[in-house]
């Protein structure tokens, strides 16, 4: 059993069942996307996923051993997680934020060769490596949230959870980062993406995970199951899917279907 | 503050940013994505090193140490410090056992300082604020309501028990959830009963003698203190000072937030219990040996953060380190100002404290407009 997987998953919360009866395997070297309305639960299945939140019935598997049962530091070495606003408390140099997704790698006597490289790395994937000595606070909105994509690099992670990345990104810095989120697929990792965006889903995802209501609606193959029929049960809305000239099929959502 | 922290400016140099990017990174990015054999030409070293910080700061505490034990209502120059001279008995009895206290504890109360406020990540948290220190000060207050104060253990003895009842009553209402918001809140209710309690023990003192004498304790103040004091208060304070050391990496990452910081492997329950005892035991231990010193812990990181900027841990032991010599220098200064009866160091730390709060205060408008 390889891979992250979640078995009969079931959270309720305050009385509201927000995940029900969830089965669903991800593997490695796709960027899968989980989309869905407002409410579908895709921010717990994230929190599930990266074992921060504790399912009242089913698990979540991270190659057949079930997350909540590793140690939170062997845990974190494997799953890296990219919170939905990213909070940054103080005002630190970029290239101490980026060093901060070390922190499970770290033994207790500093850093080693392999830290620093993975830090260097990570800066020039996510292509932050220019302000290193900038202070955190002198960023802006898009180069902030690259930073914080390298800090969750740094770590190496074998999966890359992230809650929508692309919030409050003008266009040419959601298209960085979701070709960012694409190379760190290339290079092996698992990477699950919570996108609003059904755009931007068409463009990042290899796989996408439909939820709506907290149960499972679709799995499978980007084109299989962006198609208007499962978008309108989904969202109730009516889409359009077209070609473009380059051969990439794209979506454009027309009007709530009556 | 924090709020003003989190905003992103975006900026002309933003779009300027952008441009060298496309130039320079994506290149590198398109050759080869895996890692690049000359990675370490393109990443400056990215830490400014607090080192220097700590040498001068050290070697400042080392002086102010020495004015410490020299001055006071008898000044005892250099060529006295000997076993022969009979003012030696000024110095071994009372000077050095005064400067060390005021050593640890402005130590102990920086250090403190810094790490609440990285816990609460807030830059505004204060080490009283987990009602720590006014337990500690009703444990004192009781002490001298019940006339124990005879004995010199026994008044820094009950502050140090109130103290720890703060930090189990702490643990009990916000040990379970590890929730930061509980926690702070918890404080404040314990914080605000023992206060009262505190001043139900004034007005109910039997005499007014006991009663002022309450009051001036609570003033905090370094006057009288004797090796007894040390012996009491010293371990504490280096205990709680190796507790919060242990701290300082789980601080830096909760700069990302809980939610980033659990994903990194960062135990939130474990590190409230190190906050809860490292604080407790350093600040308990502040107030019995000096009473209730305000400002220095929620000062001292405000001024260290400009120089070894803003990362947690980076200002831990700079914070100590201006902490034991901010207190080692005003307790000296209130020695040898010239009134009656000696300024008290509590009353000398609050008038420097208020100001430099309003000149941080006007600053930070001046950013947020």
């Amino acid at each position: 059993m390889s891979g992250l997987s979640v078995e009969a998953l079931h959270v309720t919360l305050r009385g509201r069942q927000v995940l029900v009866d969830v089965d669903l395997c991800f593997t490695r070297g796709k960027v899968t996307a989980l989309l869905g309305p407002n409410g579908a639960g895709k921010s717990t299945l994230l929190g599930c996923l990266a074992g921060l939140r504790k399912p009242d019935s089913g698990c979540v598997r991270l190659n057949g051993a079930e997350v909540l049962s590793l140690d939170p530091m062997a845990r974190a070495r494997r799953i890296g997680l990219l919170p939905q606003n990213g909070e940054v408390h103080w005002d630190v140099d970029v290239a101490a934020l980026v060093v901060l997704g070390r922190f499970p790698h770290r033994g207790r006597w500093g850093e080693t060769e392999a830290d620093r490289r993975a830090v260097q790395n990570a800066m020039i994937a996510a292509d932050v490596a220019q302000f290193a000595n900038r202070s955190v606070a002198r960023l802006s909105g898009g180069e902030r949230s690259r930073v914080l994509l390298a800090r969750v690099l740094a770590g190496e992670p074998e999966w890359l959870l992230a809650d929508e990345p692309l919030a409050s990104l003008d266009p040419a810095h959601q298209l960085d980062v979701l070709m960012q989120l694409r190379e760190v697929a290339a290079r092996g990792a698992g990477v699950i993406v919570v996108v609003h965006d059904l755009v931007h889903a068409m463009r990042v995802a290899d796989e996408v995970v439909l939820l709506r209501e907290g149960r499972v609606v679709a799995q499978g193959a980007r084109d299989e199951v962006l198609a208007a029929d499962r978008l309108r049960a989904t969202f109730g809305i009516d889409v359009y899917i077209g070609q473009a000239a380059d051969g990439e099929r794209f979506i454009v959502p027309l009007r709530r279907s009556v | 503050m924090s709020g003003v922290q989190k905003q992103s400016v975006p900026t002309a140099d933003a779009d300027g940013g952008g441009e060298t990017r496309m130039s320079a990174g994506r290149a590198a990015d398109s050759e080869a994505h895996l890692p690049i054999a000359d990675a370490d030409l393109m990443v400056p070293s990215p830490r400014r090193s607090p080192l220097t910080l700590n040498l001068i700061l050290l070697f400042a505490i080392i002086i102010a140490a020495g004015f410490s034990v020299a001055s006071g209502k008898v000044w005892i120059p250099w060529s006295a410090w000997t076993l022969e001279d009979p003012r030696w008995l000024i110095i071994a009895e009372l000077r050095i056992p005064r400067t060390v206290l005021a050593i640890a504890v402005g130590a102990a109360l920086g250090l403190s300082g810094a790490a609440m406020q990285g816990y609460l990540r807030n830059p505004l948290a204060d080490p009283g604020l987990f009602g720590i220190s006014s337990s500690a000060a009703l444990g004192a207050t009781l002490s001298l309501y019940f006339g124990y104060n005879a004995s010199a253990l026994l008044l820094p003895l009950f502050a140090l028990i109130g103290a720890s009842g703060a930090m189990l009553v702490l643990a009990l209402l916000a040990g379970r959830s590890g929730s930061l918001i509980m926690f702070a809140l918890a404080g404040m209710i314990i914080a605000s009963i023992t206060g009262s309690m505190t001043t139900l023990t004034i007005s109910l003192a039997p005499t007014p003698f006991v009663a002022s004498q309450i009051v001036t304790w609570l003033l905090g103040a370094l006057t009288d203190r004797s090796w007894d004091d040390v012996k009491i208060t010293l371990p504490a304070i280096v205990v709680g000072a190796a507790i919060i050391a242990m701290t300082g990496r789980s601080l830096d990452a909760l700069t990302l937030g809980e939610q980033a910081a659990r994903s990194m492997g960062v135990n939130l329950r474990r590190l409230q219990w190190l906050i809860v005892l490292g604080v407790g035991l350093g600040v308990g231990a502040s107030v019995a040996a000096a009473g209730i010193i305000g400002f220095v812990g929620l000062m001292v990181p405000h001024m260290v953060r400009p120089l070894v900027g803003g990362r947690p841990a980076a200002i831990l032991l700079p914070s100590a380190l201006l902490g034991a010599l901010l207190l080692t220098v005003s307790d000296t200064l209130v020695r040898i100002a010239p009134s009656v009866s000696e300024l008290r160091l509590g009353v000398a730390m609050s008038m420097l404290g208020g100001p430099f709060f309003l000149v941080m205060l006007v600053r930070m408008r001046r950013q947020l407009v």
